[in-house]
């Protein structure tokens, strides 16, 4: 993971960037489920223990998004069966399922994101677009994590001072304190920025992220892996007639190839590290 | 234990859910018994997309596999139905006779045997005629009469 967090940023987005692209680009299920479990088990990694209840709810969204396009969306050739006198066909449960695994595992690799990136990364990456723009992504990314620790802070302490209070006003209670701790905090930052010179014109910004050899390495097996991808991945349909599950082995191969490379670092590093546990 | 409590309900809705529902297979619902029509008129059925001889290259490769050689889907065929019932119920009784897909939602058409709306440039989809005429009319409120030709077209450009 250390060794993930030193990449250069620019080289963590570009691969993140990557993946996100391939899962919306290939629109076969087979693509999509590869992407779904790969973007599971790498945060499994990162976080180093598996969460269930994330886990339980993606797949709850990705039958809930099947069940509805198959009720609502009556394109498509293949009829499967006849409910109530509507065609329910293959195609929309499989561009249900398609729907469903798309967004589950965007969400699962942009959270995988979050927690590879700090703020300052953010920062720096985004600061050619616009020095404001990039402070905007960042607070705006951070915003709402640290609302919840904020939350959870208060609530805590609440617990322990009045424990005999309702449910429901106690809620009330601590969503009013959250509101004004925030607002105080955010005019604490504004000062803080303001003391700092954050708004002054010309004002320029050290980022130091150095660009390693093993930066271009990755960047290219990246960009070299998606091109495979994007080359033989191409020409599947859904809609009206599905082109079944058979995909292109190449363009397979390298996706499974292009997620494994963020665990193939993590792996090595864990060997790495019992190799000289043991030798010392 | 609470989550038990929770998925108990849920379940019970689903079945209450489903046992309304009837599933049928195409073969059944296909041969399924329908009550003869009353004031039986005898109309024809027309479902063609002959503009897509010339416009074929705008659609997407998977959609251009799935038309017809002829660019017809429905020969001009013969169908009684009750007098009075509209160009969908018409449309209906041949999908289920014939065995075409019809993608439709409350009363306009959106795709014929796959052939959807949009397929071939952001201006096309299915209109229909009644004895070469447009009839201001949505396909289910317009009632048929006896000896109607009725005609569905598939268009590129929306006029």
């Amino acid at each position: 993971m250390e060794q993930l967090k030193r990449l250069n940023p620019i080289t963590l987005f570009c691969y993140f960037f990557a993946v996100v692209f391939l899962t919306m680009f290939l629109t076969n299920p087979c693509f999509l489920a590869v992407s779904f479990v790969f973007s599971v088990l790498f945060s499994t990694f990162l976080k180093r223990k598996f969460e269930l209840k994330p886990f339980i709810f993606a797949v709850l969204t990705i039958i809930f998004f099947t069940i509805v396009n198959v009720f609502f969306s009556h394109n498509g050739l293949t009829v499967l069966f006849f409910l109530n006198g509507n065609p329910i066909t293959l195609e929309s449960v499989i561009s249900g399922l398609n729907g469903g695994l798309l967004i589950t595992s965007s969400v699962y690799w942009f959270s995988s994101l979050n927690e590879l990136l700090t703020s300052d990364e953010i920062i720096s990456l985004f600061n050619w677009v616009s020095p404001s723009f990039a402070l905007l992504i960042s607070m705006t990314l951070r915003y709402l994590p640290l609302m919840k620790k904020r939350y959870d802070e208060i609530s805590d302490c609440q617990r322990l001072l009045f424990p005999e209070k309702k449910k429901l006003r106690s809620c009330f209670e601590r969503l009013s304190i959250l509101i004004t701790w925030s607002l105080e905090k955010g005019v604490m930052t504004a000062d803080s920025m303001n003391a700092r010179g954050y708004f002054l014109k010309n004002k320029s910004r050290l980022s130091f992220y150095p660009y390693r050899k093993i930066d271009f390495f990755a960047e290219a097996i990246v960009l070299a892996l998606l091109s495979l991808c994007l080359i033989f991945g191409g020409g599947y349909s859904v809609y009206p007639v599905f082109s079944g599950l058979e995909v292109n082995f190449i363009a397979l191969f390298s996706e499974i190839l292009l997620m494994l490379l963020p665990i193939f670092f993590i792996v090595k590093e864990v060997v790495l590290c019992r190799k000289f546990q043991s030798e010392t | 234990m609470k989550f038990k409590i929770k998925v108990f309900p849920l379940l019970l809705a689903a079945v209450f859910l489903f046992s309304g529902c009837k599933i049928q297979s195409s073969e059944e619902y296909q041969n399924e018994k329908q009550a003869p029509p009353e004031n039986p008129i005898t109309v024809t059925l027309e479902i063609e997309c002959q503009t897509l001889k010339d416009n074929l290259d705008k659609g997407k490769a998977a959609v251009q596999k799935i038309i017809p050689e002829d660019y017809v889907i429905l020969e001009k065929t013969e169908f009684v139905v009750s007098d009075g019932s509209s160009v969908m119920d018409l449309l209906d009784s041949a999908a289920r006779e014939k065995g075409l897909t019809v993608n439709k939602s409350s009363g306009y058409v959106k795709g014929i045997n796959g052939l959807s709306e949009f397929s071939f440039g952001s201006s096309s989809g299915w209109f229909y005629y009644v004895n070469d005429e447009k009839p201001n009319l949505g396909v289910s409120a317009y009632s048929l009469k006896e000896g109607d030709e009725v005609r569905f077209a598939y268009t590129c450009v929306l006029d």
